[in-house]
């Protein structure tokens, strides 16, 4: 039984590393939100148990590639991935002993902190720091320091007394007059009697320790970073000479820069907070002041600030998401620009949908600089330009996405049509109309589409013109009925006279391109909403053959148009 | 000893909720003080005295109080703490003295704490204590004697009673085990702090970053020393005659805080926070010119307005040099406030709506009494170790903190180490320790009498009795002035002997 329990414990051992890995791993890869990682946790702090149950305690040592216990190796570092082992030995972590009673949430703070060091980012505590804070109660670790500063010892004394000199000192100081009582000291100074000042000192009064406990208490309300940031401007404040003024903020701007490197967003966010109000605030007593802290507010949405913070986001689908959007809302339209060249840089879904959002909310009342995007160089700016001028729907753009339908990229032109089909202006139908014969397929049909439900007049020529070009027989028999049916929804009298004659042609070989033709122009007559249209439709239908069911097909729908007309009014 | 074994699987605990936490920090706070009552009563009175037996009818009623929580109800020690069942106890203001007597019984004992079963009974209890109470509860070199002890405890085969194997939970390689190699490890420590204090300080000085990392490492290790004995690094800050007190200042002001805030019961992150914001409290002064620091003369004006700026400037210099976290932002807030007093006054001159910090007031007693004894050139004349206490009290109540003053002169005693003593015995002595139990009666190692320096020096405890107990063996006849003879009581405080 016992050598089935040593045989089992470094496998089990084994396991719970397998499974402490995996954990690890999946925890940066899913949000926090996520049930994922928390199922991976559970399944590692069974493993932990399991191991737990097979010896007194979990003994692991720690080499740069593997860790082991009782000799055995129980993890291997993969090349190419991060490694465990390595993570705790370049910390100086050399051992680690786990005991049977430790309780959940001690694990889950091992877990955590082995975490922070896992998806490690600059200038966070090494492991051994975080594991001495975590004042574990069942984990026993021992870690070497990787540095060794100097000792400094004091001046070494010269000797000066001999065996006779010391003994005269005892003997002289032994014949001065002695203390009247034990607790009298001699030692009085200014008339202090050392009864009077530590008499009561070792009795501890309830009173002592309720304004102990109260201090410990109050300590603890608020945070102390937020406090260390109001105190570097309250100084700013309080420096007379404005050269000394200068110094201090740009202090404070490298403490930003330190905190962006170190992803510290709460601190941030404060720190941009203090920076736009103390520049609101100093605006009536120093505008040379309120001017330059306006500069570091500014900076925090300057491109190298954003840059950083793409970095950040794309590093992780998930990971510091929610942050960054707090940090992004805190910018003014000063960054717009900066913004919408982020999301031509950002890998991942959410954080694109984040950084949309946020320009869109920031654009709608600068439209302008986030319509110069459109002129970049840059296909994928022009392109995130062109969408957020849609999705900000302000007409004063509407100028600037038609030369984004111009350009030479499709992605930039698709993006334009989308745009320019959410407005209801005749500019931007307009700029749609000569999008028809768009080299790009999805472009034109878009165009087509929007043309024909807001049955654009104007658009009629320039459908009819490519219906009547080559080009025509080139397209898909789909988008070809649907340039029917925009010729019908935009043309009136002028398309009913060209369907009728359409229809009604034949051709003197017969076959499929004129046939076809000839049943999108009766389909396209459904379109239509005069009284004649309607007369040679139900004309039709009474014909027999091809004509009499196209007719008939077509009628229906108009019926159908008109009924739901009917109810909707 | 019938009980498994402590570090087996806890006995199932209820859910833990607030309430269920709280009787078990009430519980366990109260099994820790009626160990400590039951350890001191036995010793003093028989054990069929009716105040041993109403302590033993205490300690009954604790533990089955215990009971009804959980059907094992254990307390055990590591690194300066005590566990009630797995769980750390808080440190109390006023259970200081519990703490370190219990530790240190166990310690001899070669135990790391005790362990009761539901139903344990009177008796076997009795014979516990009546073994312990035979017990010198001071610490012993002696190892095989520990072992010796700790065999015998075990052979008693107590019904239900359980003794825990002592843990260590630090971490940096084995623990010491002799006073010897505890006062190594300790000179150790102090003498690496002080070298990184001064490696830190010298990059700050001039605009260089420094790595945050293995100072908090340094800290750490600091706490841990002071967790596990404080006497040791405390009688190291009696040392002043470094070449550049500077470094040796800030890390004796470290100490003196962490102690401080350990009595009060901060935790160990708060505990960190502290030290580290303690070493860096006169980082500004690395703006004042060299010239001006070492000024024997006295100040003039414009001196003075250079000095007073050293708080702002410690500010500057801490958050340009270090990214700003919960240590570097304590350290900026104490290196603003330390000179700021109580009642409002002090420098620098600059308002703020905040409360002068809890940490700022403690590292400001630290400072102002490490300073006073240090002899510094801008400073008074030197002054001797109780004198300063002395000063100190006078300004308690309008420079500093009352009640965190009383809480230093408890830690340092009415004969702050590295006071020199003449006693009436004729005897020379250097204080290495204050006496929790009795503060005008420290630890005091022997130098010298009328013969002339001792061969052997050795520690001993003013507070020890002759055969009839009525009577102290030694008494203090009054403080020596090392500074009147050239005596350099730093190479008795860095002597290796125990």
């Amino acid at each position: 039984m016992l050598t089935e329990t040593k045989a089992r414990y470094p496998l089990a051992v084994s396991d719970f590393l397998t499974s402490l890995c995996r954990g690890l791993k999946t925890s940066v890869l899913y949000p926090p939100t996520s049930t994922i990682p928390s199922e991976f946790k559970r399944i590692c702090w069974d493993k932990l148990q399991s191991a737990l149950s097979d010896s007194t305690r979990v003994d692991l040592e720690v080499t740069r590639q593997n860790i082991l216990t009782g000799g055995d190796i129980v993890y291997k570092s993969t090349p190419g991935e991060v490694s465990l082992s390595e993570t705790l030995h370049r910390d100086g972590v050399r051992t680690i002993r786990i005991y049977p009673s430790i309780s959940r949430d001690e694990f889950e703070c091992l877990f955590d902190r082995l975490l922070a060091v896992y998806s490690r980012r600059e200038s966070k505590d090494d492991i051994v720091n975080l594991f001495w804070e975590a004042g574990f109660e069942s984990i026993e670790y021992e870690a070497v320091d990787s540095f060794v500063p100097a000792e400094l010892s004091p001046a070494a004394g010269e000797v000066t007394l001999d065996d006779n000199a010391i003994g005269n000192i005892v003997k002289s100081e032994g014949e001065q007059p002695e203390a009247k009582s034990e607790s009298e000291s001699p030692a009085t100074r200014d008339g202090v009697k050392f009864p009077e000042v530590f008499g009561s000192v070792q009795t501890v009064s309830e009173d002592e320790k309720a304004a102990v406990s109260e201090s410990l208490e109050h300590d603890q309300e608020g945070s102390i970073e937020l406090v260390s940031v109001d105190l570097l401007f309250d100084i700013a404040a309080a420096e007379q000479d404005y050269h000394e003024f200068l110094k201090v903020l740009d202090n404070i701007d490298n403490v930003f820069n330190r905190l962006l490197k170190a992803e510290f967003f709460p601190l941030l966010i404060y720190l941009m907070r203090k920076f736009r109000d103390s520049a609101a605030d100093w605006k009536e007593s120093s505008r040379q002041r309120s001017e330059r802290v306006r500069e570091s507010y500014h900076r925090c949405g300057d491109r190298i600030r954003i840059s950083q913070i793409t970095q950040i986001l794309n590093r992780s689908e998930h990971e510091n998401i929610e942050q960054v959007r707090s940090y992004l809302e805190e910018l003014d339209s000063s960054a717009l620009a900066q913004l919408v060249w982020m999301l031509g840089e950002l890998k991942h879904y959410p954080a694109r949908k984040l950084v949309c959002d946020l320009v869109v909310a920031m654009g709608r009342k600068r439209p302008e600089i986030v319509a110069s995007g459109i002129y970049d160089s840059r296909w994928y700016v022009a392109r995130n330009a062109a969408m957020i001028l849609g999705e900000i729907g302000s007409e004063k753009s509407i100028p600037d996405l038609r030369k984004a339908s111009e350009h030479e990229d499709e992605r930039v032109r698709w993006e334009a049509t989308i745009s320019l089909s959410g407005f209801d202006t005749d500019a931007a139908l307009e700029h749609l109309a000569r999008l028809v014969n768009d080299p790009s397929e999805r472009i034109r049909r878009q165009a087509t589409k929007r043309l024909t439900e807001r049955r654009f007049k104007p658009a009629f020529d320039a459908i009819l013109s490519f219906i009547e070009s080559e080009s025509f027989g080139l397209v898909t028999p789909a988008e070809q009925r649907e340039l029917f049916r925009a010729l019908g929804a935009t043309g009136a009298d002028r398309a009913l006279d060209y369907l009728k004659k359409k229809a009604t042609k034949r051709s003197l070989f017969g076959g499929g391109a004129s046939r076809h033709q000839r049943e999108l122009a009766v389909g396209a007559m459904a379109e239509l909403e005069d009284e004649e249209s309607y007369r040679l439709l139900k004309e039709w239908t009474t014909k027999k053959g091809e004509l009499g069911e196209w007719a008939r097909n077509s009628l229906a729908k108009r019926d159908r148009v008109r009924m739901k007309t009917d109810e909707s009014r | 000893m019938t009980l498994p074994p402590v570090s087996t699987k806890p006995q199932p605990v209820p859910v833990e909720d607030e309430k269920h936490r709280v009787q078990l920090e009430e519980v366990g706070q109260d099994l820790l003080l009626q160990t400590y009552v039951m350890m001191k009563t036995s010793r003093l009175y028989d054990h069929d005295n009716e105040n041993y037996s109403r302590q033993l009818t205490r300690l009954m009623e604790v533990l089955e109080r215990g009971f009804r929580l959980t059907n094992v109800v254990k307390l055990h020690a590591a690194d300066g703490y005590f566990f009630f069942n797995d769980k750390r106890l808080r440190v109390r203001l006023d259970g200081y003295l519990a703490n370190k007597y219990v530790q240190d019984v166990l310690e001899t004992m070669g135990a790391g704490g005790f362990a009761f079963s539901e139903g344990v009974e009177r008796s076997a209890l009795d014979q516990l204590f009546r073994r312990i109470c035979t017990i010198d509860p001071n610490p012993t070199d002696d190892e095989a004697s520990i072992e010796k002890i700790h065999a015998e405890f075990e052979s008693l085969n107590l019904p239900k009673i359980g003794l825990a194997p002592r843990m260590n939970l630090s971490s940096s390689g084995s623990k010491p085990k002799t006073i010897r190699e505890k006062r190594r490890m300790a000179k150790q420590i102090f003498f690496r702090a002080v070298g990184a204090a001064g490696e830190a300080v010298s990059q700050m000085a001039i605009d260089k970053p420094v790595n945050t990392t293995q100072l908090k490492r340094i800290v750490h290790s600091l706490i841990d020393q002071i967790l596990s004995d404080e006497t040791y690094l405390l009688e190291l800050t009696a040392l002043k005659n470094f070449d550049d007190y500077t470094f040796a200042h800030s890390i004796n002001v470290s100490i003196y805080s962490i102690t401080m805030g350990l009595r009060m019961g901060m935790s160990k992150q708060l505990l960190a926070e502290l030290g580290f914001a303690a070493i860096f409290h006169d980082i500004g002064k690395t703006r004042i010119p060299k010239d001006l620091l070492n000024k024997p003369s006295a100040l003039t004006s414009s001196d003075w307005e250079k000095v007073r700026r050293h708080p702002v400037d410690g500010v500057l210099v801490l958050s340009s040099s270090m990214t700003l976290d919960s240590h570097v932002a304590r350290a900026m807030i104490v290196a603003f406030e330390h000179h700021k007093n109580l009642d409002g006054s002090g420098y620098p001159y600059i308002n703020r709506t905040a409360d002068l910090n809890l940490f700022s007031r403690i590292v400001a007693i630290a400072d102002f009494f490490d300073a006073l004894t240090s002899g510094r050139k801008y400073q008074e004349q030197f002054i001797g170790f109780n004198e300063a206490l002395v000063e100190l009290t006078k300004q308690s109540g309008k420079r500093f903190d009352p009640s965190l003053v009383r809480l230093f002169l408890r830690i340092l005693g009415v004969y702050p180490t590295g006071t020199l003593l003449l006693l009436d015995s004729g005897e020379l002595g250097i204080v290495i320790s204050n006496n929790p139990e009795d503060i005008f009666r420290p630890r005091v190692r022997i130098i010298a009498n009328t013969g002339g320096f001792v061969e052997k020096s050795s520690v001993v405890d003013l507070t020890a009795k002759d055969a009839s107990g009525d009577r102290y063996l030694r008494n203090v006849r009054h403080i020596v002035d090392p500074k009147k003879y050239n005596i350099d009581i730093s190479q008795f405080i860095l002597a290796d002997s125990t």
